[in-house]
C-alpha cells in the first residue's frame, strides 16, 4: 500500500528519533562500513529507511534480534521492551515493502460461457454447429464486454434453456455420427458414414449396435476431459457411468446411455463455467500460477472464444505451457487460425460498439440511401480492417490512421470511391486523407449519429471513451440538457452547441467533448463525406483543451498520433479486460505500464500486445479471495 | 374465446390450435377441483406493464377528480372505464439523480418496481433490490408451476453501457430477484410458450414421459451433487455463483416434477407452439398478451411483468407510420409535431393494453372473470420524458383485485407519495403481507373505498 506524504514524514521522524539511535547504540560498533562482522554493514544500510531494498539482510537482522543472538551476550544488552519494539518495526517495514514489491494478479470470478462461447464450444466439442444459444437470454456486459465473470449470472430461465439445448445438441451429434447417410439419389455417389477420426463422441469407431465392452468408459472419459477442459476426477467419471448404466438397465442402447451422460456433461457447472482452483481459495496471500489446463482455456477463450484444441491440450498434459517460447508460438498459431475471427468480432464489435449498428435507424425520406447492404458493408469494413491489423501484426496506431481500408462496390459508391466492383470487400489504398482509421469509418460515424443529424457530442464522447480512455463527465445536476435550454437555440447543430456551452457551467465539460466531434463534421449521419450541411459550409475545425487547433479530421488524427500514449493505454486496458474477464483495477497499473513500455519499444505491434498480456502476472496467476492483512 | 380474430397466419394457426385444445368444457371441468384445493374465491393475479420514455402527461391525465373521464391518450380503454382507476401523484424518487448525474432512463426502469436507487456502474458491481413482483413470487410462487413470468416486446441488445454509465441490466429488466440478479425478460413468443408448457411432450406416451422425467431428474441430481463437491474448493464469490446455479437447478427440478400436472389440463394441441416473433408489431404484441392470458387462465403463474419496450427505447413505430425514434422524440423541446407523434405512440400502446384487458375480461371464472380477479398495473417510471420527471407518474390500475378495489375513478394522490405504498397494498391483495418495501411509508389509501 503506497503511503501518503504525511505518513512518510511521520515515519521518518519515528525512524530518526527511535530506530536509528538504537542501531547506533547497540550495533554499529561491529557492523559499520569498515568493520563488517558477518558481512553485515548496518551503518550504511540504516541510512536508508526503505528496508525492502535490502530485504534479505534485514530478515537476518530480525531473526538475530528476536532470537536474542544479537547483540552477543558479552556485549551490552537492550531492554526486552526496546528489543521487541525494534523487531516489530523491522517486521512491519519488511511486510509493507514485500507487499509493495509483490505483484497482485487479482482474482477472476468463475466465468460462465457467454452465448458466443457456448456456441463455439459446442461446435468444437461435438461438431454441432446449430447456434443453440440463439434462444438464450442476452448476456449482460460489464466494463464494455460480455465476458465478465461477475456479471454473467445464471437464472432458472437460462437453466431450462441449457437443458433443452443439451438435449437437442446431443440428438444432432449422435445422429450425425451414428446414422447411416441417406441412400443416394440417382446419379449421386453413395456417401460414407462419418469417418472415425471426425467423430467427437463415438471415438472407439464401432458402428451402431456393435459397441464393445469398455467402449462407454473410453467415450465418457474422452468427452469429460474435453468438455471440462481438464482431466475429470474419478468421482465425476463414476457419476457419468452411473447415468449410462441406468439407461442400459432400463433396456436402452449404448447410444441412449451415452446420450444421457452427454446431456449431464453439458449442463454440469464444470462445462458451463470456467473454474480456476488454488490451494486455499479464501487466503488472499496465496498467489499462485494457473495450471496448464487453466492457462490453455484462458488462451483459447481469449483468442478463439472457444475451448482449447487438441494441440493445446497436448501441451497442457505435457506441462509445457509455462514456457514463454511455447506460449509465443502458440499465440502466433492461434492468431493465424480462422477461429481468431471470433476474437475480431467479439472484441472489435464491443470496443468499437459495432454491435449497436444493428439498432441504427435512418429516416427513409431523409436518407433513402441507407439500406441493409450499406450497413453490413460498413460493419464488414471495420471487422476486416481490425482483422488485417491483427493478422499482419501491424502497429495498433493504425487504428487511428491508415492508408488502406476495405470496401465493396456498395460501400465504395457510398464513400465516393471509384473503380470497385462486386459484392466482395477488397483492400484498397486510399487516395487522399478523407478516410483512414476507425474514426473515419462509416460504421463508427453512423452509430454515433442521431437518426436525422450528426451529433458532435456523441461522437466526441465516443472518441473519449473508446480512443482516449476517459469517461466524459456526466452533466451536473440542475443543468438543463441541450433540449431544455431555456433560451431558444437556433442554427446548425454546431452553432446550437456553441450557444449552449457559452454558459460556463456547460463549457467546462463540453469544451473537452465537442471539439473531438467537430473534427468529424465532414461526415454526415450515414458516414458520407460532405462539404456542406443544409447549404452552409461545414466547419470542422476545433481547439482541444490542450490548446492544439486543427482543421478537419486529418489534422485531428495527426494530433492523436503525435501523442499516442492515451490511446495505447486505453486499448491495452480494454484488451486486458477482455482477456481476463474482469475490470482493470488500481493494482494492475504496474502491469499496464510495463505493457505500454514494451509496445513503445516494439513499434506498437499488435502481437506484442497480445503476447505481453498472455505473459503478464494477472493472466498467468491468481490469488486467494479477500482483503490481505499484510 | 375470441382467439381467431388476428390476421397473422402463424398466429392464427397457433391460436386456433389452442382454441380447440382448450374448448371450454374441458377447462371448466378441471377448474372446480383445482381451485377448490387452493382458494374458494379463486386466485388473484397481477401483471405489470411497463411503458418506456414516459408519456405526454397533459394528454394522459384525466380532467375530473374521482369520477373518471378518460383523456385522449386513455380513450382506447373506454370499454374498461368501469374496470380501472387512473392514479396520479405517485412517485419513484429514487429514480432521481441524487448526485449520480445523467442516466435517468436506467434509473427509471430500475426504481420502477423496487423503489430503490440503483448503484451507478457499467461494470460488475450492479446493485439494486428485489422488485415487488419477486417479493410476491417468493411467497406464493410455489403455488403455480412458474413463480413468475417476465416478458418484453423489445430485446435488450447493446454493447457497453446502456445509459450514461449504467449497466444495460438496469434498463433491460424491471424484475429483480435479488439485489444483484435481474430476471432477463423473454421476447420470443415460442420461447414464452416453451416456458409455460415446455418439458411436456404431448406426442409421447405416459410411459415414455415418465421415463423422460426420471432421466432429467437424474441428470439434475448428478450435477447438483457435483456442484456441492466442487463448492468446497471454491472461494466465496465463486460459491455465490454456484448458489445461483443450484437455485436454478432446483427451480428446474420443480418444473419437471410439476410437468405431470399439465397432463390434467389435456392440452394436446399445445404441441403446436406459436412461431417466432411475428413481423407485424400489433400481431406480435397481441400474441404476447394472449400468452399472458393463457398463463393466467391455466394458472401456470399469477405474476407477470412485461415491458412494451426497454427503458430509453428508440424503437420506430413504423406500424403507425412514425419513423422517428421513440427516445429521440421524447426530448421534444416543446416541438408540437413531436408531441403529437408521441401522443400517438402513447395511444398506440394503450390500444395494445386495451386488447389485453378485453381478453382477460372475456375469460370467465366461476361467477367472475379474469380481469376482475386481477390487478394490471400499466405505467412508466418517467412521467415527462422530455425532462425526465420521476414523480407524478402515469399509472393505470385495471381490474378489481378479486373484489378488493373500487374502480372507475381518478385517484389523485398528494405529491410524491411513494409508488411503493401502492405495491404494499397490491401485495396484501396477493396474500403477501409485508411491512416495508424500498422507500414505502405505508399502505396506499383509497383503493378499496367502496363508498367515496
Amino acid at each position: 500500500m503506497p503511503r501518503t506524504d504525511a505518513q512518510l514524514a511521520s515515519a521518518q521522524d519515528y525512524y530518526d528519533g527511535d530506530i536509528y539511535p538504537f542501531f547506533e547504540e547497540f550495533c554499529f560498533s561491529c557492523h559499520n562500513d569498515s568493520k563488517t562482522e558477518g558481512g553485515v554493514d548496518l551503518e550504511s544500510a540504516a541510512l536508508v529507511t526503505h528496508l525492502g531494498e535490502n530485504e534479505s539482510m534485514w530478515e537476518r537482522v530480525l531473526a538475530m534480534l528476536e532470537s536474542g543472538q544479537m547483540p552477543p551476550s558479552d556485549e551490552r544488552q537492550p531492554s526486552d521492551f526496546d528489543r521487541e519494539d525494534i523487531a516489530s518495526y523491522i517486521e512491519e517495514e519488511l511486510d509493507t515493502a514485500i507487499a509493495a514489491m509483490r505483484p497482485d494478479p487479482g482474482r477472476v470470478t468463475a466465468r460462465r460461457l457467454n452465448r458466443q462461447e457456448y456456441n463455439n464450444t459446442i461446435r468444437d466439442l461435438l461438431g454441432v454447429d446449430t447456434n443453440p444459444a440463439r434462444v438464450f437470454p442476452v448476456d449482460d456486459s460489464g466494463y464494455g464486454f460480455d465476458n465478465i465473470g461477475d456479471v454473467l449470472t445464471i437464472s432458472p430461465v437460462l437453466m431450462e434453456k441449457y437443458l433443452a439445448a443439451a438435449e437437442s445438441v446431443v440428438d444432432v451429434a449422435i445422429g450425425q455420427e451414428m446414422d447411416p447417410p441417406p441412400a443416394p439419389k440417382d446419379g449421386e455417389k453413395a456417401r460414407d458414414p462419418m469417418p472415425v477420426e471426425q467423430r467427437k463422441l463415438f471415438v472407439c469407431g464401432h458402428a451402431r449396435g456393435e459397441h464393445a465392452n469398455g467402449c462407454a468408459d473410453t467415450i465418457l472419459r474422452q468427452l469429460a476431459s474435453r468438455a471440462y477442459r481438464r482431466p475429470p476426477s474419478k468421482s465425476e467419471l463414476k457419476d457419468l457411468r452411473q447415468l449410462y448404466k441406468m439407461v442400459i438397465r432400463d433396456g436402452g442402447s449404448v447410444e441412449d446411455g451415452i446420450r444421457l451422460a452427454t446431456e449431464a456433461v453439458l449442463v454440469s457447472p464444470n462445462f458451463l463455467f470456467r473454474f480456476e482452483g488454488e490451494s486455499d481459495a479464501n487466503d488472499p496471500d496465496t498467489i499462485q500460477y494457473l495450471n496448464d489446463f487453466e492457462l490453455a482455456s484462458r488462451l483459447s477463450y481469449f483468442l478463439w472464444s472457444s475451448m482449447p484444441d487438441e494441440e493445446l491440450f497436448e501441451l497442457a498434459r505435457a506441462d509445457q505451457l509455462g514456457d514463454p517460447e511455447v506460449l509465443s508460438s502458440q499465440i502466433e498459431r492461434m492468431i493465424a487460425d480462422d477461429k481468431a475471427w471470433d476474437f475480431v468480432e467479439n472484441f472489435a464489435g464491443q470496443w468499437l460498439e459495432l454491435r449497436n449498428l444493428e439498432l441504427v435507424y435512418r429516416s427513409r425520406d431523409q436518407f433513402p440511401e441507407w439500406r441493409g447492404e450499406v450497413r453490413s458493408a460498413m460493419e464488414q469494413e471495420s471487422y476486416l480492417f481490425f482483422d488485417t491489423i491483427l493478422r499482419e501484426n501491424q502497429s495498433i496506431l493504425t487504428f487511428l490512421d491508415a492508408d488502406f481500408t476495405f470496401v465493396n462496390e456498395t460501400l465504395a459508391k457510398h464513400y465516393g470511391i471509384e473503380g470497385v466492383e462486386g459484392n466482395k470487400h477488397q483492400r484498397i489504398k486510399l487516395a487522399d486523407r478523407r478516410r483512414g482509421g476507425v474514426l473515419t469509418q462509416g460504421s463508427v460515424l453512423t452509430l454515433t449519429s442521431y437518426p436525422t443529424r450528426t451529433s458532435p457530442v456523441l461522437r466526441g464522447a465516443w472518441v473519449m471513451q473508446n480512443i482516449l480512455g476517459t469517461e466524459p463527465p456526466p452533466p451536473p445536476e440542475e443543468v438543463p440538457p441541450l433540449e431544455d435550454d431555456p433560451r431558444k437555440l437556433t442554427g446548425t447543430i454546431r452553432q446550437q452547441l456553441e450557444q449552449h456551452r457559452a454558459d460556463p457551467t456547460c463549457a467546462s465539460c463540453h469544451s473537452r467533448i465537442d471539439p473531438l466531434g467537430f473534427g468529424l463534421e465532414n461526415y454526415d449521419p450515414i458516414g458520407r463525406w460532405r462539404e456542406a450541411e443544409n447549404e452552409h459550409p461545414v466547419d470542422s475545425s476545433g481547439i482541444l483543451p490542450t490548446g492544439e487547433g486543427f482543421e478537419g479530421s486529418a489534422e485531428l488524427r495527426d494530433i492523436l498520433l503525435r501523442d499516442p500514449e492515451l490511446f495505447v493505454r486505453c486499448f491495452t486496458e480494454k484488451m486486458l479486460t477482455y482477456a481476463l474477464g474482469r475490470g482493470v483495477e488500481p493494482y494492475d497499473r504496474p502491469v499496464v505500464a510495463s505493457i505500454e513500455e514494451s509496445l513503445a519499444q516494439n513499434d506498437y505491434r499488435f502481437h506484442t500486445l497480445i503476447r505481453e498480456i498472455v505473459l503478464s502476472v494477472p493472466f498467468q496467476m491468481r490469488r486467494g479471495e479477500g482483503e490481505s492483512e499484510a | 374465446m375470441n382467439y381467431v380474430r388476428g390476421t397473422h397466419l402463424s398466429r392464427r394457426t397457433f391460436l386456433k390450435g389452442l382454441g380447440a385444445a382448450m374448448a371450454l368444457p374441458m377447462l371448466d371441468a378441471m377448474t372446480p377441483a383445482a381451485v377448490a384445493a387452493r382458494n374458494v374465491a379463486g386466485p388473484t393475479r397481477m401483471a405489470f406493464i411497463y411503458l418506456p420514455n414516459g408519456v405526454i402527461m397533459d394528454e394522459w391525465r384525466p380532467e375530473a377528480v374521482l369520477d373518471l373521464n378518460l383523456s385522449r391518450t386513455l380513450a382506447p380503454l373506454a370499454n374498461h372505464r368501469d374496470d380501472l382507476n387512473v392514479l396520479t401523484g405517485l412517485a419513484q424518487l429514487n429514480g432521481r439523480a441524487l448526485g449520480d448525474g445523467a442516466g435517468d432512463h436506467a434509473r427509471a426502469a430500475a426504481s420502477y418496481l423496487t423503489g430503490v436507487h440503483p448503484y451507478k456502474t457499467s461494470g460488475a458491481d450492479i446493485k439494486l433490490d428485489v422488485s415487488v413482483d419477486q417479493v410476491a413470487a417468493e411467497h406464493i410462487g410455489d403455488q403455480t408451476r412458474l413463480p413468475s413470468l417476465e416478458l418484453t416486446l423489445e430485446r435488450g441488445r447493446l454493447a457497453g453501457n446502456c445509459d450514461s454509465g449504467y449497466s444495460c441490466a438496469y434498463s433491460n429488466s424491471i424484475s429483480w430477484r435479488s439485489e444483484k440478479t435481474p430476471n432477463p425478460p423473454e421476447h420470443n413468443p415460442r420461447q414464452v410458450f416453451e416456458r409455460l408448457f415446455g418439458g411436456f411432450d404431448a406426442s409421447a406416451s405416459k410411459k415414455e414421459r415418465d421415463r423422460q422425467r426420471k432421466y432429467r431428474t437424474s441428470v439434475l441430481d448428478m450435477v447438483s451433487d457435483d456442484t456441492k463437491k466442487l463448492m468446497r474448493k471454491l472461494g466465496r464469490t465463486d460459491q455465490q455463483k454456484m448458489d445461483e446455479y443450484l437455485y436454478a437447478v432446483r427451480k428446474l427440478e420443480q418444473r419437471i416434477e410439476s410437468a405431470e400436472n399439465l397432463e390434467k389440463l389435456h392440452l394436446e394441441d399445445l404441441s403446436t407452439p406459436p412461431e417466432d416473433r411475428p413481423s407485424d408489431f400489433v400481431d406480435y404484441a397481441r400474441l404476447m398478451f394472449d400468452l399472458q392470458v393463457l398463463a393466467f387462465r391455466t394458472d401456470q403463474t399469477r405474476i407477470i411483468t412485461m415491458m412494451i419496450g426497454r427503458e430509453g427505447s428508440n424503437r420506430k413505430h413504423k406500424e403507425i407510420d412514425i419513423g422517428d425514434g421513440h427516445h429521440e422524440m421524447s426530448h421534444h423541446k416543446g416541438d408540437e409535431e413531436k408531441i403529437e407523434k408521441l401522443r400517438r405512440v402513447n395511444v398506440h400502446h394503450m390500444e395494445q393494453v386495451a386488447y389485453f384487458l378485453d381478453q382477460l375480461k372475456a375469460v370467465e371464472e366461476e361467477e367472475s372473470n379474469l380481469l376482475d380477479r386481477s390487478m394490471i398495473l400499466c405505467g412508466s417510471g418517467l412521467s415527462d420524458g422530455n425532462r425526465h420527471r420521476h414523480h407524478d407518474l402515469p399509472l393505470v390500475l385495471a381490474g378489481k383485485g378479486n373484489g378488493t378495489i373500487k374502480t372507475g375513478r381518478h385517484l389523485m394522490y398528494e405529491d410524491n407519495v411513494p409508488m411503493n405504498n401502492l405495491f404494499l397494498s397490491m401485495l396484501d391483495r396477493m396474500g403477501v403481507h409485508t411491512e416495508e418495501l424500498g422507500d414505502s411509508t405505508g399502505r396506499l389509501e383509497h383503493l378499496a373505498d367502496l363508498s367515496s
